[in-house]
C-alpha cells in the first residue's frame, strides 16, 4: 500500500513547478545586477547595452544569442543520454581529442572555414574512438587510465599544432586560440546553420526514436532481448555527440564543451522523475545558460563565452541542489525542522494529559502552570516556550483562573493518539520481538510519533489476535 | 508433424574472449513446463540463457524457438535480466518500465497504443504493483523492483519466459508472488525457464531441472534428476580437465587474460 505523503510533501510537490520559474527570475535579475556593478567602471551604462542587445539591432549580438541558445538546447537534449548512460567522461575525452583534427584541417586548407574544420574534427573523433578501443583492450591497462591517457595525448598533439599555427604568418590571424575557451562572436552564419540543422536532426531523432533510446539507455540487455540493435543506437548517439561537441567548440572551447552536455541533464535529473520531463527541462536549462553566456560575452568582450555559459548552468545546478523539492538540502532541513517541532508539540500535549491522569482528574481539567512545571521533568524555560507555541496553534486555551491551561479537543485527541501508539508499540515489542523490556520505552518514545494509520491498524489486529487466540502460529516470534 | 519444442538447444558452445564457458549443451525444453537451471557459480547458467536470447556470439551449435530461428520468434520469448543489471535512479516510473514490455511489438516509429497501455497496467496489477505505478523505480524496495521487471515480461505476452535469478534479494512476499505467477503462467500453457541457485527452492518449485557445470550434467523431471549422485556430479569439485582445456584454448588463440 502506498504510504501517504506527509502534508509538507504535498506542499513541496505543488511548489515544484514554480521552483524553476524562481530560478529563472533569480538568475535573470542577478546577472544584470552583477553586470551593473562592473559597469560603473565603464563609460556606457550596462542597462543601455542590455537594451541595445535586446533590441536585436546588432546582427552580431543576434547571431551569438541564437548560436549559443541553439547549442545549449542541443547539448541539454543530447546530454541526457550521455549522463544517464554514465559515459559523461567519454564526452569530455572526445571534446579534447578533436583538437588535433582542427589543427590539421587548418594546416591543409590554410583558412578557418567551418565545414573543413568540422570534417577534420570528426576524423579526429573517429580516430580517437578507435585508438581508445585498442588501448582499452590491452592487458593491464585499466579502462579509466586508458581514457585519460589517450585523450591527453590527443589534446597535447592538438596544442602543439595550434601553437605552431599561431606562430606561422598565416595562422596568427586565424583566431584558432579561441578554440580553447570559446568566443561566441567567432560563430559564423554557417556555424549557426549547421548547429540548427544538427539541433533539428537530434530533436527529430529523440522524438521519433524515443522508446528505443529510453529502453536502450535504461536496460541495454533487455533492449537487445526485444530485438533492438543496441550497437546501432550506441553509434548513432556517438555520432551525434561528436557532431555536437565539434560544433560547440567554437562557442565554449575544447576544455569546457562537455559542460554543455553534462550540467543541464544532471540538474534536470535532480528535479524530475521521467525521461520526457528530464529532456524538456534539460533542454530548457541548456538554452537559458547559452543565452546568459552570450549576453555576457556581448557585454564584455574580454570575457570568453564558454566559462560564462558554464557558470550560468552551474549556478542553476547549485540552485537545484539546494532547493530541489524532494532531494534539495534546504527543503530537507525544513522538513526535518517541521517534524522535530511536531514531535515536541505532541510530547508536550501527551505530558499534559499524563499529568491530569496522574492526578486522577478528567482529561480536560484545567491545569495550573506551576503545578505542571513541578511535575514535568523537563527544563521550565523550554517547557514554557513549547506551551506558548501550543497556545499559538490553538491547542491550549487559557483557563478561567489565572495561569491555568485547558487542553482543546484537538489537543486531547492528539495526546490520546500518541499515548495509545506508545502503548501499542510497547506491547508489540514486548510480545513479538526479543527486545529487552528496559529498551522498549526509548524506542516507543520515538516510534509513537511516526506510526502511520496503516501500521497502527496492523498492530491492532496482531495484538487483538494475540489476546483472543493466545498464540498466532503464522506470526510466531518473527 | 510433431510440434517443435519451445526451445531447442543443440550443441551450444559459448566462449568469453575465446575461453569456452559452456561446452556442447544439448537440451530440448518441453512445452508448458517450469524449468529450473541450477549449478555452482560460474557454471554458465546466465550465459546459457543469454546465448538463447542471442546476446552472446555462439562458438558452435544453434538455438531454435518453436523450430525457428530466434529472429522470427522474438515476440514469443521474454527475458527478465538480473535486477542488478540496471540503474535504478533512471527517470522512469514503474508503469514506464511495464510499458517497455510492449516495445518489442511496436514498429520502428510506432508509439504504444491504448491497448498497449492497458496491457502494461494489467501487468502491474497482476504483480500487485498498481498502487505504485507512478513511483520512480528507485523509490521501490528490491522485491518491488523485481515485480516491476516481471510486469514488463508479462506485458510482452510471450510464450516462453527466461528469467535470470528472479529470487535474489527479494522479500518472502515477493517470492511467493513470483512463484504463484510462474505457476499461473504454466497453467496458461507458457514455458518458463528460471535460473536459480537455491537448491531447496529448486526442488520445490520446478517440474524439470537442468543441472549445469560448464556442460550439461543432467536434464529431466525434478524427481529423476534431483539425486545425490547427480548433485555431487554438478557441484562436486572443479572440472579440472575442462577448465584447463579452456585455458589452453585461450592461450592458443593468444587472447589476453581478463
Amino acid at each position: 500500500m502506498p504510504r501517504k505523503l506527509p502534508g509538507s510533501m504535498k506542499v513541496y510537490r505543488s511548489i515544484k513547478r514554480y521552483l524553476l520559474f524562481t530560478a529563472v527570475v533569480a538568475l535573470t535579475t542577478a546577472a544584470p545586477a552583477w553586470a551593473a556593478r562592473i559597469s560603473d567602471l565603464q563609460e556606457t551604462s550596462v542597462w543601455t547595452q542590455i537594451a541595445e542587445y535586446f533590441s536585436f539591432s546588432s546582427p552580431i549580438a543576434v547571431q551569438t544569442l541564437i548560436g549559443c541558445s541553439a547549442l545549449g538546447l542541443l547539448g541539454g537534449l543530447l546530454g541526457c543520454f550521455l549522463v544517464l548512460r554514465r559515459i559523461s567522461l567519454v564526452g569530455d575525452a572526445l571534446g579534447h581529442a578533436i583538437l588535433p583534427g582542427i589543427g590539421f584541417s587548418f594546416m591543409i586548407i590554410g583558412a578557418k572555414s567551418t565545414l573543413p574544420l568540422l570534417a577534420g574534427a570528426i576524423v579526429a573523433g573517429v580516430l580517437y574512438s578507435l585508438v581508445l578501443g585498442f588501448v582499452s583492450r590491452q592487458r593491464r591497462v585499466r579502462p579509466d587510465s586508458a581514457l585519460g591517457l589517450t585523450f591527453t595525448a590527443f589534446f597535447g598533439l592538438g596544442i602543439v599544432l595550434l601553437s605552431y599555427i599561431q606562430n606561422s604568418p598565416t595562422g596568427s590571424q586565424a583566431g584558432l586560440d579561441k578554440f580553447l575557451f570559446g568566443q561566441a562572436a567567432a560563430i559564423s552564419m554557417v556555424d549557426i546553420k549547421v548547429s540548427i540543422i544538427l539541433l533539428v536532426i537530434t530533436a527529430l531523432a529523440i522524438v521519433a526514436l524515443f522508446k528505443q533510446l529510453q529502453v536502450f539507455s535504461f536496460d541495454a540487455t533487455f533492449a537487445s532481448s526485444i530485438g533492438i540493435n543496441t550497437a546501432l543506437y550506441h553509434y548513432l548517439m556517438m555520432v551525434l555527440f561528436t557532431l555536437t561537441i565539434v560544433i560547440s567548440v567554437q562557442a565554449v572551447g575544447v576544455v569546457l564543451v562537455v559542460a554543455l552536455l553534462i550540467i543541464p541533464p544532471t540538474t534536470a535529473h535532480l528535479l524530475v522523475d521521467r525521461l520526457r520531463s528530464m529532456l524538456i527541462l534539460s533542454g530548457f536549462i541548456g538554452l537559458l545558460s547559452g543565452a546568459i553566456g552570450s549576453l555576457f560575452s556581448y557585454l564584455y568582450s574580454g570575457i570568453p563565452t564558454g566559462p560564462m555559459v558554464v557558470l550560468a548552468s552551474a549556478s542553476i545546478f547549485a540552485f537545484a541542489l539546494l532547493f530541489a523539492p524532494t532531494s534539495g538540502a534546504v527543503p530537507k532541513l525544513l522538513r526535518k525542522r517541521q517534524r522535530r517541532r511536531r514531535t515536541e508539540l505532541e510530547n508536550l500535549l501527551k505530558s499534559l494529559l499524563e499529568f491530569n491522569r496522574h492526578r486522577n482528574v478528567e482529561d480536560s481539567t484545567p491545569i495550573a502552570l506551576d503545578d505542571y512545571l513541578r511535575f514535568s521533568e523537563s527544563d521550565p524555560d523550554w517547557t514554557s516556550r513549547q506551551i506558548k507555541r501550543a497556545q499559538r496553534a490553538k491547542l491550549l486555551l487559557p483557563g478561567d483562573k489565572g495561569d491555568t491551561l485547558v487542553l482543546t479537543d484537538a489537543a486531547l485527541n492528539s495526546a490520546r493518539r500518541i499515548l495509545r501508539n506508545h502503548i501499542l508499540w510497547e506491547l508489540y515489542l514486548d510480545q513479538y520481538t526479543d527486545i529487552a523490556a528496559d529498551h522498549v520505552h526509548f524506542d516507543a518514545e520515538r516510534i509513537e510519533h511516526v506510526l502511520t494509520p496503516d501500521i497502527i491498524s496492523r498492530l491492532e489486529s496482531i495484538l487483538a489476535g494475540r489476546t483472543i487466540g493466545k498464540t498466532d502460529p503464522s506470526r510466531g516470534n518473527a | 508433424m510433431t510440434q517443435a519444442p519451445p526451445i531447442e538447444i543443440h550443441d551450444l558452445t559459448i566462449s568469453y574472449h575465446k575461453r569456452p564457458v559452456l561446452w556442447g549443451v544439448d537440451v530440448d525444453i518441453p512445452e508448458k513446463a517450469l524449468v529450473g537451471i541450477i549449478g555452482p557459480n560460474g557454471a554458465g547458467k546466465s550465459t546459457l540463457i543469454k546465448g538463447v536470447m542471442g546476446m552472446l556470439p555462439l562458438s558452435s551449435g544453434y538455438v531454435k524457438i518453436f523450430g525457428e530461428p530466434l529472429k522470427r520468434r522474438r515476440r514469443d520469448i521474454a527475458y527478465v535480466p538480473q535486477r542488478e543489471a540496471v540503474d535504478w535512479d533512471f527517470p522512469v516510473t514503474a508503469y514506464d518500465v511495464a510499458l517497455m514490455g510492449r516495445y518489442g511489438h511496436l514498429g520502428l516509429l510506432q508509439r504504444p497504443s491504448k491497448s498497449d497501455r492497458k496491457i502494461a497496467a494489467e501487468a502491474l496489477e497482476k504483480v500487485g504493483m498498481s498502487a505504485y505505478r507512478d513511483r520512480q523505480i528507485g523509490n521501490l524496495s528490491g522485491g518491488q523492483q523485481q515485480r516491476v521487471f516481471l510486469a514488463r515480461a508479462l506485458a510482452q505476452q510471450a510464450q516462453v519466459y527466461l528469467m535470470d535469478e528472479p529470487f535474489v534479494g527479494v522479500d518472502a512476499a515477493t517470492e511467493s508472488v513470483i512463484i504463484e505467477l510462474l505457476r499461473d503462467l504454466r497453467r496458461q500453457g507458457k514455458t518458463l525457464v528460471v535460473v536459480n541457485h537455491d537448491l531447496q527452492a529448486a526442488k520445490e518449485y520446478f517440474d524439470y531441472l537442468l543441472l549445469l557445470n560448464m556442460r550439461k550434467v543432467a536434464f529431466g523431471p525434478t524427481k529423476e534428476v534431483f539425486t545425490n549422485e547427480i548433485l555431487q556430479k554438478t557441484y562436486g569439485g572443479k572440472l579440472t580437465i575442462l577448465s584447463d582445456a579452456a585455458e589452453a584454448t585461450r592461450e592458443h588463440e593468444g587472447v589476453p587474460k581478463h
